[in-house]
């Protein structure tokens, strides 16, 4: 009986601890800030586009995390070896090299994975580039 | 005949200073003592520790015990304190505290003879070393050892007063006529009652005293708080020292009952009740069961009752003449009582701690020191008398008989005595080298001219006292000679009581435990051959530092960043990530890591520079004593289902990492194939090739050697061989593995030689990652697999 009674209880607790535990959202990555910055025009194409991550507690994963720019008409015009920023000691930085860009509308597309929870953000921005 | 005054006077003063020596022969405590702490006593101390230890030389008792460390102002600034599991370490924890000079404070509970011991030290952090004073915990405040040292001596008087009424004044009572016998009687039994209601009394006084010193002491008030506060009752009720207590003084009460009818019947009772009630006890359990329980209620409800009945007999019978004549003399309640009395004694002292059949020896140590210096006493107080009748014959008589005692008593003093040594002084050297040894060895050297003067008595003035029947000379020859005994005596007291409050040599000679060695576990994290020492290794707080070099030969700089990653693996909590500070030194570190919890850990260093992705190394460390209930059912059926998937396997390869704790890590690849292939080659250059029996072998780029295996080797067979007779399986947490979770299930290899901890495929069965503690030889494996039912060439070589 009171085995019985012992169990209905921990099986309570272990339903609230659940419930507290699952209520507690967990960091996903959010873009703080990018350069080019988000719907900002240019005067001269930018060689690199960098983006920085708030993750809490997190780390950006090198090995699942993307980022990629194209143009208006659906081009790529990154290096194709946009990622994490393996210079940035704290991993919340990505960084992607660019091809010389003529005027125009880009559009950023990233994809962030959290490590080590695994979660997944992701987001696009876009920047013109307008010589003068 | 008269003696002379100043003779007399001389003769009463070193009465009473042999009598003080019979304290001398009081048995050290049973107790043990501070052997080392860290921080040490007086250090001055760069960074502030987070913790203070002590390390004990015998267990203490958890409940308690305590300690606490206060700043200068003496306001506490410690957070806890705790034993460890084998209660011979405590750790008192700190927050983070500023530069200045503190103290610690400990009281300690000894289980093993039931007194408690306490002491302070100082350490400074931030500042020059402080000069103050420390005790050293093994000597407990003067006046608990004076109340002691009263409540043994008396203890000895009135238990050999008990002794020499039975064994020598009566028998030498018989020898004289009829007439001179009755007032020598009366004389004697009313000095020989004197004597027993005022050391009885101060048996009393003394021992109560002490308890409640003690318990002022352990409780950290003053004596009035002690015996008004609410613990004392439970303290006397549980622990050795209170049980002792309470024995005493029902033993003293016996011994003060008087010799008329109403006192011997209530004597007589009163021994059926210690009976009863200590029968009772041990059928409830002991001291220590009863103490505090229920059972108490009714060994007082019992007693109570009883206790009434015998007063009521005691009171009505004597008034009844028939009944009052037929009431039993009982004379040997007394001696009985006073052995209880020396029994009670005897269980709180050092021999207490080692079994029963030293504290036999102790107590018949006891027995003999009662009776030679009870006897003395008795002796003196009943000689010492210018009105004494028939005083020379019946001297001789008495004289004659008390040195055959004390004979007796000295041979068994010197027996159990020695007995006692051997087993308090390790070796020869201790006594040369220990302050027990010197002590011991001088109240030896001592007792030899008091055995010589006894001798002397027994052999040269007591056949002139049979001879020379009346002769002043003879008798007082004999007195100076007890007077030289007794004064001899006298100087043994200051040693043995000194043996008293000394840590016995067995105890100051073991040496304390040895500085834990560091663990230092190596491993290869890709092109990084890395070394992750942890300092002490224990569940708490502990300092980590990684020391690396990358193939190239360049060691891990500043530029590098060290992180670790510890997750315990039989609970779900949340990871700890720490980054380890560069110290300039090739070291990077973490200083006061908390890894508070006992029982499986797995901690990852990784390693992180510019430009490259991390590169880590995983290490197993399990702290033992968790508290994780082993869910025997499930956890097992998971470990069989993971036998049945690794069995069913075509194959698979595995990397394992072998650390011993020293620094030095070897790393082997395997392919393994069903039924009986195997391939592994080492890091440190050797590989083999098996297939079944034949394994073929080569260290470095020689030759191939051949030999044969018995049994033939078996894959279906290598995974189980972690598994077989698993013991204290327990599940663990769950984690992400390939891309599905595993769960940890946690094990130790049925013969106790190593703990366990497997990542299984919660959805296929199959194992994951394998690590592995060894717990007697060291040896830290880290065994990952992969690749299952890959298809894998194996062939033995040319």
């Amino acid at each position: 009986m009171r085995d019985f009674v012992r169990l209905i209880v921990s099986g309570c607790v272990a339903g609230a601890l659940a419930l507290g535990i699952s209520s507690a959202a967990p960091a996903h990555a959010k873009l703080t800030k990018a350069d080019p910055a988000p719907g900002s025009t240019v005067r001269t194409p930018p060689r690199v586009v960098r983006l920085w991550f708030a993750l809490g507690r997190e780390e950006l994963d090198p090995k699942r995390s993307t980022v990629s720019v194209w143009d208006s008409k659906g081009r790529r015009v990154d290096d194709g070896k946009g990622g994490v920023d393996l210079d940035d000691l704290d991993r919340v930085t990505m960084i992607a090299r660019l091809r010389t860009l003529g005027p125009g509308t880009y559009a950023v597309k990233w994809r962030a994975v959290s490590t080590p929870d695994g979660n997944i953000a992701q987001g696009t921005f876009r920047f013109t580039v307008a010589p003068r | 005949m008269v003696t002379s005054r100043p003779g007399n006077r001389v003769i009463v003063g070193l009465a009473l200073a042999s009598l003080i020596w019979s304290a001398a022969s009081v048995p050290a405590w049973a107790h043990g003592v501070v052997q080392r702490t860290e921080p040490a006593a007086n250090r001055a101390l760069d960074a502030a520790p987070r913790q203070v230890v002590l390390y004990f030389s015998e267990p203490a008792d958890a409940a308690l015990s305590s300690g606490v460390v206060a700043d200068r102002d003496g306001k506490p600034v410690s957070t806890a304190s705790a034993l460890s599991t084998d209660a011979r370490r405590m750790t008192i924890t700190l927050p983070a505290i500023p530069t200045g000079v503190y103290t610690v404070r400990w009281r300690v509970l000894w289980p093993a003879d039931g007194h408690s011991t306490s002491g302070f030290f100082l350490f400074a952090v931030g500042e020059a070393a402080p000069a103050g004073p420390s005790s050293g915990g093994g000597t407990p405040p003067p006046a608990q050892v004076a109340f002691r040292w009263v409540a043994f001596l008396a203890a000895l008087v009135v238990a050999g007063v008990a002794l020499f009424r039975v064994a020598i004044l009566r028998p030498a009572l018989r020898t004289v006529e009829p007439a001179a016998a009755g007032s020598l009687e009366a004389t004697a039994e009313s000095r020989l009652r004197l004597l027993t209601i005022v050391s009885g009394g101060a048996v009393g006084v003394g021992s109560a005293g002490e308890f409640l010193l003690q318990v002022a002491q352990l409780l950290g008030t003053s004596a009035l708080h002690a015996a008004t506060g609410g613990l004392f009752l439970p303290l006397l009720w549980n622990t050795r020292a209170g049980w002792s207590l309470v024995l005493r003084l029902c033993a003293v009460f016996l011994l003060l009952l008087p010799a008329s009818p109403a006192g011997r019947i209530l004597q007589v009772g009163g021994v059926a009740w210690l009976a009863v009630v200590g029968g009772m006890t041990v059928l409830f359990g002991g001291p220590g069961a009863v103490g505090g329980s229920t059972h108490i209620v009714l060994i007082m409800m019992a007693a109570s009752v009883y206790g009434l009945f015998s007063v009521l007999t005691a009171r009505l019978i004597p008034e009844i003449p028939d009944l009052r004549a037929r009431v039993p003399q009982a004379r040997w309640i007394q001696p009985l009582a006073g052995a209880v009395l020396l029994a009670a004694f005897a269980t709180t002292a050092h021999a207490a701690g080692d079994g029963l059949v030293a504290a036999a020896v102790d107590w018949l140590h006891l027995v003999g020191a009662a009776a030679w210096i009870g006897g003395l006493a008795a002796l003196l107080i009943v000689l010492i008398s210018r009105t004494l009748p028939a005083r020379e014959f019946f001297a001789g008589q008495v004289v004659s008989r008390f040195s055959l005692v004390a004979g007796g008593a000295l041979g068994v003093l010197v027996v159990t005595g020695l007995l006692s040594a051997l087993r308090f002084i390790p070796s020869v050297r201790a006594f040369v080298i220990t302050p027990y040894g010197w002590l011991l060895l001088a109240k030896l050297v001592l007792v030899v001219p008091m055995a010589a003067l006894g001798a002397i008595n027994f052999f040269i003035l007591r056949p002139h006292l049979a001879r020379q029947n009346g002769m002043n000379p003879a008798l007082r020859r004999l007195m100076a000679s007890v007077t030289g005994e007794v004064s001899v005596g006298a100087l043994i007291v200051l040693i043995v009581a000194a043996l008293t409050i000394t840590p016995p040599a067995r105890v100051a000679m073991q040496p304390p435990p040895p500085e834990p060695a560091p663990l230092v576990l190596a491993g290869i994290a890709g092109d990084v051959r890395l070394s992750l020492t942890v300092a002490p290794a224990r569940p708490g707080i502990n300092r980590f530092t990684v020391r690396g070099t990358e193939r190239g030969g360049a060691a891990l700089d500043g530029e590098v960043r060290v992180l670790l990653r510890a997750t315990k693996l039989d609970e779900d909590l949340d990871p700890v990530t720490l980054r380890l500070a560069y110290d300039d030194r090739g070291a990077h570190t973490v200083e006061d890591a908390v890894l508070g919890l006992a029982g499986w850990w797995q901690v990852e260093v990784v390693i992180r520079r510019r430009g490259q992705l991390d590169v880590t190394t995983l290490f197993p460390l399990w702290f033992e004593g968790g508290s994780a209930q082993p869910l025997d059912a499930p956890a097992r059926r998971l470990l069989l289902r993971m036998e049945e998937a690794m069995a069913r396997l075509s194959g698979w390869r595995q990397v394992e990492q072998l650390t011993d704790g020293r620094e030095n890590v070897v790393v082997t690849r395997y392919d393994l194939r069903r039924p009986d292939r195997l391939r592994y080659s080492t890091s440190s250059g050797n590989e083999a090739v098996i297939v079944g029996p034949l394994r073929s072998f080569r260290a470095g780029a020689g030759a191939w050697e051949r030999d044969l295996l018995n049994p033939p080797f078996a894959v279906e067979d290598y995974i189980r061989a972690y598994s077989r007779g698993a013991r204290a399986v327990t599940l663990g947490r769950t984690m992400p593995c390939g891309d599905g979770t595993c769960r940890v299930v946690t094990w130790e290899t049925g013969a106790g030689t190593a703990a366990l901890a497997g990542w299984i495929d919660e959805r296929t069965g199959r194992l994951h990652r394998l690590l592995m503690v060894g717990r007697i030889e060291p040896h830290y494996m880290t065994l990952d697999l992969m690749d299952f039912n890959a298809p894998l060439r194996i062939e033995p070589p040319r």
